[in-house]
């Protein structure tokens, strides 16, 4: 990505929110056609949009922005009412929007079709007025101002007062000048203000306030909307001075700016106007600032990677001092118990420290939720289904980089379940269901980690048609046959799928192999349920975050393992009759009466000096993806958080291990994966 | 190289009973080192190290750290024997390849004097046993030669070529060709095989 302006960031920043604000207020708005609230919305987004890009110099996506909010003035007004068309239409610009900043960072290019498109509907729409935007953010040279009020429209005073280092921080007046010049007649006076003598000016402040009397057909909200944008930090005011006569009579008469009117560029020292033109009238109602008054703060996601690591390593030294001052408390024992004392306390500190910036990267899930819905929305139109998506526990906290990494594997679950789980409303109907098809996307927490279950309640998966499936592709004997519950573990292979033509909506070659990979990357647990008939779940389970891990620590031989706790069901010393070997399915445990796989690390890692007879040995019963097995170490030695190192920053991805982690004494310990092992 | 590349005090000027007055007078001095005017020629510098009895050369820019023999080397499951392990480098986990093992040579013994370069190929940090750590050296281009096939031990595919510097070759390796991520990639690929299932 090219190295951006900060201003520009700062754009891209703000529009991302805006995206995902604008599509919020339409979907509601097309349940809701008489929410006005939710037209003012998409209003305010497309007009910040307009005026930003005009800022950063994107003209013609300003001037595209420029041209829809056209459209949403006639739908605020009432001359247009909001129809799914619309809502759609509207939709379909802001993916028009989108395919702008992805132009600008160099991810894709601008999708001039739809544009043309959409901005041909839009002309249609408004009757026939061609959209074409007026220019933006251009100075002209001013004719001679026209005093003359409008024939019908209002007559508004605005006091402009900007802050004194608008300049230093780049700000410019004019454009907010030139801005209300769009909406009608404007005379501007330029006061003096706090201009000091040649000697003590200082150019790059700003002393000067401005006046301005705007004739305009426009209401009183849209001038006010104007100023919102440039609101930051400055001092606005405007009031209806005269207008339509029936809201005349409800404002105080106002003496109008009577000054010589001089337009741009500010004149010399001018007279300063009539105290009376202060006079209170009913005040413009509050504005809302665009920017909250922030309580919060953008961070870039590096930056707490980098304090994550930080803190990491502070916790692996803080294990490495204990250990010392053990050392030290066999020699000294006084000194001991002092540093004993010392080594506590610090370690409360270091642990609060390490839970606060794991706070910090934590964001809700919603955000991965929400745009689901467009998800779901935009497909079901296209193919017909009636598809409702519920939404449970988007406030359910994760890991931002979990969150993100999410977000594939999420969608094509979700896209799987409408593809290929939910059925036409007439297959519905004939199977006794009520023709909306509902898919559910649920968070919750559960033993220290995130569950995020994924149900519809579609056609389910049948375990035969998956047999017969894995065993045209060769996955799966001809004579094989599997339980219920191992058939549903089929559709995990890779290069399986049940439907002969790849769908366009699941993508080619994105099977569900990729989001068990993916999920298990993150050293996460998938579940599948599902019922012939009656629909299916997954169920994804995500540690809350990548950099520490819940992990117990097991001996093989001379070397420490580091298994996560996330999949460990149980550990125990099995009897020797508990082993069995059979043939065709290798030595197995038996514990009550399930019988588990037995493996053998230290064969597999080739350790030396470990134990082989597990009735002298333990065994750790661990679980991935509906299966269970044991596997056979030495000792437990410890169970404790460890911080997660990653093998590929440095090397590469090594098989059988998901990581490594430090242990107190400075050595490094491999921690496994469950999936790859069992 | 006769000229004093970098301009000093002269040894008269120190002063043994003042240690400190000493070390001021190099804070004075502004110190310059010009290589090119001392070295006369375009060049790279290469720390020097011994694998049995030949004299290996790397470049310096490529080289992170030197440090001694770690106290623990922890066994990755899979790996080639001369992938000997991973380490602890302040908090970095990184690998350490024994370069003998790697080049076919009879495994050497470790001791206190035995080195591992922490060389930085990309964005990765990877360690190299070696036998032990000799001088730097400057190595001007015009004095490296390309390698005769069998003139040297180890494979000629992981060498830029020798030099004879100071009456002796010095070969310089390729370490950027030794963890590239075709090589790695074959290393991880060996892992797979031994490691999945019975």
């Amino acid at each position: 990505m090219p190295q951006l302006s900060g201003l520009l960031e700062e754009f891209l920043e703000e529009c991302e929110d805006i995206l995902t604000d604008l599509e919020e207020a339409l979907l509601i708005l097309e349940a809701e056609p008489d929410n006005r609230a939710q037209v003012d919305r998409v209003f305010r987004g497309f007009h910040t949009i307009k005026g930003g890009a005009g800022i950063v110099e994107l003209g013609e996506l300003s001037d595209y922005a420029h041209v829809v909010e056209g459209l949403l003035e006639q739908l605020r007004s009432g001359a247009l009412a909001s129809t799914p068309e619309i809502i759609t239409l509207l939709l379909q610009a802001t993916d028009v929007v989108k395919s702008h900043l992805q132009h600008v960072v160099g991810a894709g290019d601008i999708n001039h079709e739809l544009e043309t498109q959409t901005l041909q509907a839009v002309g249609a729409l408004q009757g026939g007025k061609t959209a074409t935007p007026p220019p933006q953010e251009k100075p002209e040279p001013e004719s001679a101002p026209a005093a003359a009020p409008a024939d019908t429209g209002s007559v508004y005073l605005l006091h402009l007062r900007f802050h004194p280092d608008y300049l230093k921080q780049g700000g410019e007046p004019l454009l907010l000048l030139e801005e209300l010049e769009q909406l009608g007649t404007a005379l501007a006076i330029a006061h003096p203000g706090t201009v000091p003598d040649l000697e003590t000016l200082d150019p790059d402040t700003l002393h000067l306030w401005w006046s301005v009397q705007l004739h305009s057909e426009r209401p009183l909200e849209d001038i006010q909307n104007v100023l919102m944008f440039f609101e930051q930090d400055n001092d606005f005011s405007v009031e209806l001075v005269s207008g339509p006569p029936d809201e005349t009579a409800e404002q105080a008469l106002i003496a109008q700016g009577d000054s010589p009117a001089i337009s741009e560029p500010p004149p010399p020292v001018e007279p300063p106007p009539p105290a009376a033109a202060l006079q209170a009238a009913p005040e413009a109602p509050k504005l809302d600032t665009l920017t909250s008054l922030t309580q919060s703060i953008r961070v870039n996601v590096d930056r707490l990677d980098r304090l994550q690591n930080l803190v990491g390593e502070t916790v692996i030294n803080h294990a490495r001092l204990h250990q010392i001052v053990e050392k030290l408390a066999e020699r000294d024992e006084e000194l001991g118990e002092l540093l004993h004392q010392f080594v506590e306390d610090h370690e409360f500190s270091i642990r609060e420290l390490q839970d606060q910036i794991l706070q910090v990267r934590m964001v809700a899930l919603e955000h991965l939720f929400m745009p689901m819905r467009r998800t779901v929305r935009d497909y079901a139109q296209r193919h017909d289904k009636q598809i409702r998506l519920s939404i449970k526990g988007a406030d359910t906290e994760i890991d931002k980089s979990i969150s993100e990494q999410l977000h594939g594997p999420l969608v094509h679950v979700v896209r799987n379940a409408m593809d290929h789980g939910i059925e036409t409303p007439e297959e519905r109907q004939q199977a006794g269901k009520p023709p909306e098809g509902q898919i559910q996307l649920n968070a919750y927490h559960q033993e220290g980690y995130v569950v995020v279950e994924i149900r519809d309640d579609g056609r389910g998966i049948d375990p035969q048609a998956i047999q017969a499936s894995a065993r045209r592709k060769g996955l799966l004997a001809a004579e094989q046959q599997l339980e219920d519950s191992e058939a549903l573990h089929l559709v995990f292979a890779p290069g399986f799928s049940t439907r002969a033509e790849v769908s366009e909506v699941s993508g080619r070659g994105v099977g569900m192999d990729t989001v068990k990979r993916e999920i298990e990357g993150m050293l996460g647990t998938v579940q599948l349920e599902s019922e012939i008939g009656a629909g299916t779940t997954l169920r994804l389970r995500l540690p809350l975050t990548l950099a520490i891990l819940e992990a117990m620590l097991v001996r093989l031989g001379p070397q420490t393992y580091t298994i996560p706790l996330l999949s460990v069901i149980e550990s125990l010393q099995p009897k020797a009759t508990q082993v069995k070997h059979l043939k065709g399915r290798g030595e197995l445990v038996e514990i009550r009466n399930e019988y588990l796989p037995l493996i053998r690390l230290h064969q597999r890692f080739g350790v030396d000096g470990a134990t082989t007879n597990p009735a002298e040995a333990l065994v750790v019963v661990v679980q991935h993806a509906n299966r269970k097995s044991a596997i056979l170490v030495d000792e437990i030695l410890d169970q404790r958080p460890v911080v997660i190192k990653n093998l590929e920053d440095n090397f590469i991805q090594v098989s059988g291990l998901a990581g490594a982690t430090i242990l107190g004494q400075g050595e490094v310990s491999f921690i496994l994966d469950i999936a790859q092992l069992t | 190289m006769t000229e004093n590349p970098m301009s000093l005090p002269t040894p008269e000027a120190y002063q043994p009973s003042n240690p400190l007055a000493t070390l001021a007078m190099f804070d004075e001095q502004e110190l310059e080192v010009d290589l090119e005017a001392a070295y006369g020629g375009q060049g790279t510098q290469l720390i020097t190290f011994l694998l049995g009895e030949e004299r290996y050369g790397v470049e310096i820019v490529k080289i992170r750290e030197l440090i001694s023999f770690p106290e623990t080397i922890t066994p990755i499951p899979g790996m080639p024997k001369y992938v000997a392990g991973m380490i602890n480098l302040r908090g970095l986990v990184i690998p350490v390849v024994d370069l003998r093992l790697r080049f076919e040579m009879p495994a050497g013994e470790y001791h206190r004097f035995t080195v591992v370069i922490i060389v930085q190929i990309a964005q990765k940090c990877i360690g190299i046993i070696v036998d032990s750590v000799s001088d730097v050296i400057f190595l001007e281009d015009e004095h490296l030669q390309e390698i005769q096939e069998d003139s040297t031990n180890i494979d000629s595919e992981f060498l830029k070529g020798v030099a004879c510097v100071r009456e002796e070759m010095v070969i310089l390796l390729d370490v950027e060709r030794l963890f590239s991520p075709e090589e790695l990639g074959r290393i991880a690929r060996h892992g797979t095989t031994l490691v999945e299932g019975n």
